[in-house]
């Protein structure tokens, strides 16, 4: 779970530096920190820590905000960390019935038959990546964001970042059923997927900034123009005058030449100032297993045939569709590669 | 070449600006693959201390908003940028000018919530008009779930004002020689001043008051900053950020054009400065472009008996002791259907605070079956088998029609604010499905997705026009696709049919952009309430022809309330353009 209230967050933190926590109430929380974190940290021993403003403030008191430094201070050791975790989902109610019923209704496959040859419980790993990006651009913004892949059949679990955490309430740390696991995919594959998808994510994360950054270089763009316009105006009734004087009427032309190279540069300068560079990264993983119902179907294209197993997401609640072998979209109508057999979208197989 | 063809080609170098600006991604170098390769996995507690870590950096940095997850509104990106800005560069001290109607109380609400939840803020005070007190209070707690106290509330009379942490004051009442000392000498962390004009003048004591309370953060409301000239928008920038502007004479000096006050000098200095010190969004900006909204009001007259009833109510009335409040109530009754009428009477006369005439009257009016509103509305609603929503106004009104629906076998849903939240949503979606009408009263149904409907029909008016606005807010918003009609009805000679005649013919009403009619009503020569302002007429008036009389000056007042108002809105529009936006 995120820590989204202070309190929770500082004593969590407090708690992984070593502190002892005691909290009376809400608003007030006492800290002690080992002797050499303090010195190392330069921060007191004891604290009283309240969130709320307070009039009158006691000796090794402090209030915390988001904006307090001590937070800055206290979280240090976590500003370059990467971490790797992996938990598993227990419990949750798997569809039985009308499966497929759904799956015909669903998946619709264009140059081969298929079979459900068997319908049954599973489990599945999934992968969750939890990015940091920095947009900079004529203004600057941070945030983060996450990807969560099926490790199976690469489907992309969009927006369900929260779903996964609040399972994370009946999470178990019994050992991983491996028996029933379906193969994951290899780790490059899973990445190649995640780079296409995260970029993706990125884009739709930042469409409002992008719209508001065009809105403002629009802006300046016209500005810019206006003024030019009213230059070049100017040099041209200038050339309507002089125009028997031929001296004077080159060194206005090239004036005019000027001005516009002027303005088009100024133009490339606005845009270059308003490009959007988006630095990321990823700072975690969480492997999470769940249960799965997995439908394992064989797929016959003229006298091939495979095996392959389509997953009933208990998390979606819905059949997750096959991923393109060459885009890695997700598929509903899907044709069969005739010599592997692999699963590619009507775009890609052309 | 000559300049023309250079001119030609010149336009072409301006197309560039029309490309998207592009976004280039650049991964940075991570050791996770070699992590989960390596498959040692660290305790989960880590990885959400990790992930708590990265979200409470963005929170200092205000990348990231407690007060989004918080809120059950729909919020506009203009808005969250604001609140950013607010938070990252302006230092909560802001002057929040947008344009009308493109959410200032929202920008508000979630800045005073962000500050409440980042711990920021603890002692909140909200200086208001005195009309706009409820409406502050009522936002606050359905759209934020925070609760003011106003010097109104009952509650607050018994205990002092003070000792509640979030107060929501109107500003007459605050500056009144015994309160004036009792709110200067509290330590507020955040002031927000809704219709900030107001303080456009240093030597009134609106001026006073607000410069005077101590507080750590203050954001000053307004569309219109200025209204006569610029040395208004120096008073207003003293109170948030004193000195930035420097003496009132430098202010003149340097930026205000000798021979104009409304005119600025030295603009782009200025404008400099004042980037630093307010937000103004523009339509532009936000790219509102609603489509166009027909009204139409039917005048029904009433059948003899129904106007004889009226006339007999206005009569017993105007005759009793009642206080103005129970007053108002019952000619918004009579008017929107008797049945919504007859319960507070019996409870009049049972009281003996009528006239015991009342009683024969109370019989009349519960002999009334249909009345001729009703057979205009049925005729409304069977013109075609488009979704439309009939507003009351009255709970009573609404049990009235819903039964006239089922005795006419028309598909309906009633919605108000009886309903659990969940039997709410199962109305929306079973209007949006299924039935042609959502029979609603106002409360309860702010901030839900009514844009698949395009008719309203306003079976009764609140005298407020704020109000009758709020409810056309409801489906003439952002994602209405089609053209919005509304109709109204209104009994003849009623004083819904007075105040609707003023309300179109002398302002246009129906055609103003949502958020202007407030603007309006502010540029009235009084504080008091709108609606107290109708019942006002109607007690000075001996008979029909005093109360048209009255309602054309009223109409009057109003035409020329909007007249100023345009004029300032065209003021503040050459001045501050669209170079204040987020």
């Amino acid at each position: 779970m995120i820590y989204k209230n202070i309190s929770q967050y500082v004593q969590q933190l407090s708690e992984f530096l070593g502190g002892y926590v005691e909290t009376q109430v809400d608003s007030l929380m006492e800290v002690v920190f080992p002797d050499g974190l303090a010195q190392q940290l330069n921060i007191n021993e004891y604290y009283k820590f309240y969130f709320e403003p307070r009039p009158l403030m006691e000796e090794n008191s402090l209030v915390l905000n988001y904006n307090s430094s001590l937070l800055e201070q206290l979280g240090v050791s976590l500003k370059e960390k990467t971490i790797f975790s992996q938990t598993a989902v227990s419990s949750l109610y798997l569809k039985k019935a009308r499966l497929e019923e759904l799956f015909k209704k669903r998946l619709n496959f264009i140059n081969s038959t298929y079979k459900i040859i068997e319908i049954k419980p599973s489990t599945c790993s999934y992968l969750i990546l939890n990015y940091k990006y920095t947009a900079v651009s004529e203004e600057r913004k941070d945030g983060l964001t996450s990807v969560a892949i099926n490790e199976h059949n690469l489907f992309l679990v969009n927006n369900l970042y929260d779903e996964f955490e609040a399972l994370f309430i009946d999470e178990t740390n019994a050992a991983l059923e491996v028996e029933t696991l379906l193969p994951p995919s290899p780790l490059k594959v899973v990445f190649s997927m995640v780079s296409m998808a995260i970029e993706k994510i990125l884009k739709e994360e930042l469409a409002d900034f992008q719209k508001s950054l065009n809105y403002r270089l629009e802006k300046d763009i016209k500005r810019l123009s206006d003024y030019f316009n009213a230059i070049i105006k100017e040099i041209d009734k200038k050339i309507a005058k002089k125009k028997t004087n031929n001296e004077n009427f080159d060194k206005e032309l090239s004036r005019l030449d000027f001005t516009e190279k002027e303005l088009e540069r100024k133009i490339i300068d606005q845009k270059t100032r308003y490009q959007i560079n988006v630095n990321f990264k990823p700072f975690s993983a969480l492997r999470v297993i769940i249960p799965v119902v997995a439908l394992k179907t064989l797929l016959r294209c003229k006298k091939k045939s495979r095996e392959i197993n389509f997953v009933w997401n208990p998390i979606i609640k819905d059949l997750e569709n096959p991923c393109c072998k060459k885009c890695f979209s997700p598929v509903a109508n899907l044709f069969l590669d005739e010599e592997s057999l692999d699963i590619l979208c009507p775009a890609c197989r052309g | 070449m000559n300049g023309e063809t250079k001119l030609n080609k010149h336009s072409q170098l301006t197309e560039i600006a029309d490309n998207q600006i592009k976004i280039s991604f650049f991964p940075q170098k991570t050791d996770i693959i070699e992590l989960i390769e390596k498959n040692q996995p660290e305790e989960k507690k880590l990885y959400d201390l990790l992930f708590s870590y990265h979200y409470v950096s963005l929170l200092k940095d205000y990348d990231q908003l407690l007060s989004l997850a918080n809120t059950k509104i729909e919020k506009y990106w203009h808005q969250i940028e604001t609140v950013k800005k607010v938070l990252k560069y302006f230092h909560g001290r802001v002057l929040l000018c947008d344009e009308v109607g493109l959410g200032k109380t929202i920008e508000a609400g979630l800045l005073i919530k962000e500050y409440a939840l980042r711990g920021l803020a603890k002692k909140i005070l909200i200086l208001a008009p005195a009309s706009l007190v409820f409406q502050w209070k009522d936002e606050m707690l359905s759209k934020f779930d925070l609760e003011f106290a106003t010097s109104e509330q009952s509650d607050v009379k018994k205990s002092p004002l003070f000792q509640f942490p979030l107060i929501i004051a109107s500003i007459s009442y605050a500056k009144s020689k015994n309160n004036f000392e009792k709110f200067t000498g509290e330590n507020f962390d955040l002031v927000v001043v809704d219709e900030a004009h107001h303080l456009k003048n240093t030597s009134t004591l609106n001026w006073k008051l607000v410069n005077s309370i101590k507080k750590k953060f203050i954001f000053l409301l307004t569309a219109t900053p200025v209204q006569n000239n610029l040395i208004e928008l120096f008073n207003l920038l003293t109170l948030l950020k004193p000195g930035i502007l420097k003496t009132e004479k430098d202010f003149k000096l340097k930026y205000v054009d000798n021979d104009d006050p409304k005119k600025p000098k030295n603009a782009e200095m200025l404008r400099e400065l004042l980037r630093e010190v307010m937000i103004r969004n523009t339509r532009a900006l936000v790219d509102i472009n609603l489509p166009t909204r027909f009204a139409q009001t039917f005048v029904v007259e009433p059948l003899p008996a129904e106007r004889a009833l009226y006339l007999e109510l206005s009569a017993i009335l105007k005759a009793s002791n009642l206080d103005r409040l129970t007053l108002s109530v019952c000619l918004r009754q009579a008017s929107s259907s008797f049945p919504a009428l007859a319960g507070l009477l019996q409870k009049l006369i049972e009281e003996k605070k009528i006239d015991h005439s009342a009683a024969a009257l109370l019989d009349k009016i519960k002999a009334v079956v249909v009345n001729q509103k009703d057979k205009k509305l049925l005729e409304l609603i069977k013109k075609n088998n488009d979704k439309k929503i009939v507003f009351v106004h009255f709970l009573k009104t609404l049990e009235h029609l819903k039964l006239l629906f089922e005795k006419e076998k028309i598909s309906f849903v009633a919605f108000s604010s009886l309903l659990s939240e969940e039997e709410k949503e199962e109305a929306i979606l079973s209007f949006k499905d299924t039935a042609e009408i959502l029979l609603s009263t106002e409360s309860g149904g702010e901030g839900r997705n009514l844009q698949f409907c395009n008719t309203l029909i306003n079976y009764d008016l609140p005298w407020n026009p704020m109000q009758i606005e709020q409810r056309i807010g409801r489906i003439h918003r952002i994602g209405q696709e089609r053209n919005v009609f509304i109709f109204n009805l209104c009994l003849k000679d009623s004083i819904e049919d007075q105040l609707l005649k003023i309300l179109e013919s002398k302002i246009n009403m129906f055609e103003l952009v949502i958020g202007e009619i407030g603007s309006i009503l502010g540029n009235l020569k009084t504080e008091t309430e709108f609606s107290d302002i109708i019942l006002s007429l109607w007690l000075e008036s001996s008979d029909l022809n005093e109360l048209n009389e009255k309602f054309d000056n009223l109409g009057d007042e109003l035409a020329r309330a909007k007249e100023d108002y345009l004029e300032v809105k065209k003021l503040d529009q050459e001045l501050f353009s669209d170079n204040y936006e987020t």
